[in-house]
């Protein structure tokens, strides 16, 4: 998929949520945090219509509701009681801040939907191959091993099946020597197969020159640096405001009432801008196709 | 000045005594398309590898190769890996990376290529091989066919001079083989590359070659054009080279008395006009009884009736409403393109796998109602790849220790044991470790195993994959053996040659069903493409004549009764 946000060069896009994810993990004001979840449920929605969301959604609600209803009775700092259970304080902070962990977690899931649907594993290696060559290229081939050998093991159990080596029946030692039977055949066997691999390296030149060049490629539009530009932008004053305390949302001790000057105004106007940004790209996309 | 030019070369691997290369002495010219071929061991692999540096194995050399007159260990490291390009056997496990894109651009990066000459000539080689499509694919997702092509597209964009290619096509089926030595042959013709090739399926790479090698032993037997190389091989009486010759050579020197060497046909086309003329005789009428059913009067000892699988709940049904009935001494193989689900179907005779819908009976009792252990004693299945079938050290303890787990079961696992050692030649093997054997003696050891619980029923997948034809041979008896004792075979195989030499009666798996069940006479005749070479160039005149021994039978039958051939 490259259209809207996912277009854009990989860097611009992995920065903008890297920051995103330390940005509601550092910054509590529920506006910032419910502006966030809610931008990056509909991101996910205009990019492929909420079908991967829709795949995992439950659990994350699930794991959201867990925090929220748990915290108050596992914490109980802060100041307003609101009811004692079994002898212990409930306070209004502690579910406050369980609401407000919630929101930052289902905004980081939420934004690792997306974000796997924008960063590919090929933009991913093209981010880190200047930096960290060698452990990219040992990446890939896992990439490529994984289903190999996923697929080797299962030959191998149907086949050993056959021969009462089984992992589905008998005794749970009995499945678990199985088991280890199983795979005793698969390491020798890929050990095997892998010294083909490495002739096949070793015949395409793999080692003969000391840098290998790399064939990703992205290059940076006018756009692109746009983008990049507003995004730092945006999260470098995001993060100066959080240095700064201002837009600052205390909950523990005692939870602060949430108040309007010109300062949170400027905080918020800041944070509306930067949490914006893909769904602008992703709208104006779709605008054109209107 | 010949581009390659290897001057008595021989090799010997470390702890080993005999030579793998014996006095090899051949030169190749610029622009030729070489084919090395001979029995498994003779030393192509070795030859083949001695020529590309990067892999050349440890061991005693002597001797020398030259590369465009300089001997090929000063070229520079860099040139060496460019000029030199190699493809091996198995299309799986060359392959580096995980998705097309990147594998191609593997080589190139090697060589530190800068980005503009990458895209370039990836491009362009997409082009070439129509792999625009398939680009961003996982490699996972590729046929082998199409591994294959990828791997060498992946060489190609080195640009190389020479192309070294190790039985690339042996282990695709014949669609996918065909369309590699196409590709292959466009290279060759195209940009003038030179090709060395070693191959077993002589059938399909004979009319594309310039020169021919014959190895045996390490040595270099005979060398030449396909023609006159057929007229050294049939000049040597020595049988068993004649079995590395295309079928149709080997009918021309049975029906012709004097061979001349200008006439001897190396494809279906020049066979027709030359073979067609040597048998006089119109055998319209030869046949044999043609209902299937009529041989076998008894219950089928395995029957599937209206079987439906798939392997996802929204994936298409691989197989659909299948039925089909197997009677006992009944020797059937299965045909069919690549993903038709042969192999899934054996799995599902085998009762490994069960059907979503539609019922599998075992002499007249329903598969699912049997016990595992009694289900996979009764029906022997063989995988495709027999390393899944090793656990131990040695064969010796792979054969014994699986005759010790059997002995409750079978009674004279024992006697068995010794039979089968006997028959599959396994004693003097008795001390390697299983993972050391060629591929051929590998199949026969876990054959071996598979039929130590006196199987009823034996399933072989693929099992002449990338065999040569002396092991075919061997095979071939070794399976009639088992017919013999009343075992029932069913084989699912893309080896037309070999299925119609040997089966009694082939199907065909297309589109989820059996859509012909038939003798394999009846079968392959009534084929167009789907049939062997020797039907195809005898079919006007002996329509029911499939493989060479048919039409020696016919031919023989005509020697005797001088007298009926002159009524025509």
């Amino acid at each position: 998929m490259n259209r809207g946000f996912a277009s854009l060069h990989p860097a611009p896009c992995f920065l903008y949520y890297v920051s995103l994810v330390l940005l509601v993990m550092v910054i509590y004001h529920p506006l910032f945090l419910l502006l966030a979840l809610c931008f990056q449920i509909s991101l996910n929605i205009m990019q492929d219509g909420g079908k991967r969301l829709k795949e995992s959604i439950k659990f994350y609600i699930f794991l959201g509701l867990l925090i929220v209803l748990i915290n108050p009775f596992i914490s109980h700092r802060g100041q307003t009681i609101l009811f004692y259970f079994l002898d212990n304080p409930v306070t209004l902070e502690a579910i406050i801040y369980g609401i407000a962990m919630m929101m930052s977690l289902l905004t980081i899931l939420i934004s690792f939907v997306s974000y796997n649907m924008v960063i590919t594993p090929d933009k991913f290696m093209f981010l880190f191959s200047s930096l960290l060559p060698k452990t990219v290229f040992v990446c890939m081939m896992a990439m490529r091993f994984v289903p190999v050998l996923k697929r080797r093991s299962q030959d191998i159990a149907l086949v050993q099946k056959t021969r009462g080596t089984d992992t589905t029946t008998g005794s749970f030692t009995q499945r678990i020597k199985n088991g280890i039977q199983i795979m005793i055949i698969l390491i020798t066997w890929s050990l095997e197969e892998a010294i083909i691999t490495s002739r096949s390296m070793r015949a395409r030149g793999y080692g003969i020159t000391k840098y290998r060049s790399s064939y990703f490629d992205y290059k940076m539009t006018k756009s692109d640096w746009a983008v990049l530009a507003v995004i730092i932008f945006s999260c470098g004053n995001l993060f100066y405001f959080w240095y700064q305390s201002i837009g600052h949302f205390q909950i523990y001790p005692k939870v602060s009432a949430l108040t309007l000057d010109i300062r949170t105004g400027l905080f918020l106007v800041m944070s509306f801008i930067y949490l914006s940004i893909p769904i602008v790209i992703e709208g104006a996309e779709k605008l054109r196709w209107l | 000045m010949a581009l390659i030019y290897i001057q008595n070369l021989n090799f010997t691997y470390p702890n080993n005594k005999q030579r793998a290369l014996k006095n090899v002495n051949f030169f190749v010219e610029e622009g030729e398309f070489v084919v090395l071929c001979g029995p498994s061991g003779c030393g192509k692999t070795t030859l083949m590898s001695q020529l590309k540096r990067e892999i050349r194995p440890e061991g005693d050399i002597s001797g020398n190769i030259y590369y465009r007159g300089e001997p090929i260990n000063h070229m520079p490291k860099k040139q060496a890996v460019e000029e030199i390009g190699m493809v091996f056997q198995d299309p799986e496990n060359q392959i580096v990376l995980d998705t097309v894109l990147h594998e191609l651009a593997f080589s190139m990066e090697n060589m530190g290529y800068d980005i503009k000459i990458m895209k370039k000539r990836i491009a362009e080689m997409s082009n070439f091989f129509g792999l625009e499509k398939m680009l961003h694919k996982p490699v996972n997702e590729l046929s082998g066919g199409e591994k294959q092509i990828l791997n060498l597209a992946s060489v190609l964009l080195l640009q190389p001079k020479v192309l070294l290619l190790d039985e690339p096509t042996s282990q695709l089926d014949p669609i996918g083989a065909k369309r590699f030595l196409q590709m292959v042959h466009r290279l060759n013709r195209e940009l003038s590359m030179t090709i060395i090739m070693s191959e077993h399926r002589l059938e399909d790479v004979f009319p594309l070659a310039d020169k021919v090698i014959f190895m045996q032993k390490g040595e270099v037997k005979h060398m030449g054009n396909p023609r006159s190389i057929s007229y050294k091989i049939l000049m040597s009486g020595d049988a068993a080279q004649h079995n590395y010759l295309p079928s149709v050579v080997r009918m021309y020197s049975y029906l012709k008395k004097d061979i001349e060497q200008a006439e001897i046909p190396i494809d279906v086309r020049e066979a027709k006009t030359v073979i067609c003329n040597l048998i006089d005789k119109d055998e319209k009428q030869y046949s044999e009884n043609s209902d299937i059913c009529s041989k076998f009067s008894e219950k089928p000892v395995i029957s599937l009736k209206d079987v439906c699988f798939r392997y996802d709940k929204n994936s298409p049904n691989i197989l659909d409403k299948l039925s089909l009935d197997i009677y006992p001494g009944e020797f059937l193989t299965i045909l069919g393109g690549n993903g038709a689900g042969k192999s899934t179907l054996l799995q599902i005779i085998a009762g490994l796998k069960k059907p979503q819908r539609g019922k599998v009976y075992f002499k007249g009792r329903e598969m699912s109602r049997i016990k595992e252990g009694e289900r996979y004693s009764k029906i022997g299945y063989l995988a495709q790849n027999p390393m899944l079938y090793f656990i131990y050290e040695t064969v010796e303890d792979e054969l014994y220790k699986r005759a010790e787990m059997l002995k409750t079961r079978v009674d004279d696992v024992e006697k068995l044991l010794m039979e089968y050692m006997d028959l599959f030649n396994l004693e003097p093997l008795l001390k390697r470790h299983p993972y050391d054997l060629s591929g051929g003696e590998k199949q026969r050891l876990a054959m071996a195993t598979v039929l130590l619980s006196k199987p009823e029923v034996l399933l072989l997948d693929e099992p002449t994959k990338g065999l040569d034809p002396t092991f075919k041979i061997n095979f071939q008896n070794m399976l009639d053996k088992l017919i013999k004792t009343g075992m029932t075979i069913i084989m699912v195989s893309h080896d037309i040659e070999f299925t119609a030499g040997n089966t009694y009666s082939c199907a065909l798996l297309f589109n989820g069903e059996i859509t012909s069940k038939d003798t394999s006479s009846n079968f392959f005749s009534e084929n167009y493409f789907y049939t062997t070479s020797v039907n195809r160039t005898v079919r006007e005149k002996l329509p029911k004549a499939i493989i060479l021994e048919d039409v020696k039978k016919v031919c023989r039958k005509e020697r005797h009764m001088p007298v009926k051939t002159a009524s025509y």
